[in-house]
């Protein structure tokens, strides 16, 4: 069994069971939307590192994935609407520990930061929420 | 028993930030800092990696489209090299805008 997990996939699965979230939008994924659907707002996650946090390297087994998750507004550029699905993100992820997940446990979810720096790519420069997080996790089922 | 009275000085980490022994400390750990940062950064052209730089007690990229490389945009992911290098070497990053 592959025991490293793919927590860009398990991110935006977990994502899309959240009601608040879903709500919002349910454009999640590792890249940005195509410009035909910025309309909607969409969130970006991106693995930064993923770190063992096993003390023997030889084993993978427990690991800190750093990860950036950017919700971005949708095509009315509204702040309000990048903060509002920020939030909601945020508090799914801080929640990630007490939910059941398939396959895996997840120890502890850290927000290390959450600035809100426009996106300057976009003309006008678009709202949008950087989420830093880091998430301790492991398969679950495993000694 | 003399009575002694704590008085808590709010400028005390300026102060010692100010001393020769406190910069001379720190100038070793901005270049291992500056080194861990440029091993993370995207070497497509290289203009980046060459333009981090220790500086005195500080680490500082002097490239003006730092935060689309660090942070990423609509159209670029996101490298990180401040982030990452930094956190690989043990610190965290505190983005000052000076």
């Amino acid at each position: 069994m592959n025991e490293i997990l793919s927590m860009t996939g398990l991110l935006r699965s977990y994502l899309l069971e959240d009601e608040a979230v879903t709500a919002i939008t349910t454009q999640i994924a590792h890249s940005s939307p195509a410009e035909s659907d910025r309309v909607r707002p969409w969130v970006r996650i991106t693995q930064l590192d993923a770190r063992n946090e096993t003390r023997d390297e030889r084993i993978e087994h427990l690991v800190n994935y750093y990860m950036q998750l950017d919700c971005y507004a949708g095509a009315n550029n509204r702040f309000t609407e990048a903060e509002d699905l920020n939030r909601a993100v945020r508090a799914a992820l801080v929640r990630m520990p007490e939910h059941t997940l398939e396959g895996v446990v997840v120890s502890s979810v850290v927000v290390a930061s959450n600035p809100a720096p426009a996106d300057t790519d976009l003309t006008p420069a678009r709202q949008r929420f950087i989420l830093e997080v880091e998430i301790l996790a492991h398969p679950d089922g495993e000694s | 028993m003399a009575k002694v009275k704590y008085v808590p000085n709010p400028l005390f980490e300026e102060e010692v930030e100010t001393t020769p022994q406190f910069k001379r400390g720190m100038w070793d750990i901005t270049d291992d800092g500056a080194a861990a940062v440029r091993r993370a950064a995207p070497v497509k052209t290289g203009y980046y990696r060459h333009h981090v730089k220790a500086i005195g007690t500080r680490i500082r990229t002097l490239d003006v489209f730092w935060h689309l490389v660090e942070f990423g945009s609509v159209n670029n992911p996101p490298f990180a090299p401040l982030r990452r290098g930094l956190r690989a070497a043990g610190f965290r990053l505190v983005v000052d805008p000076r």
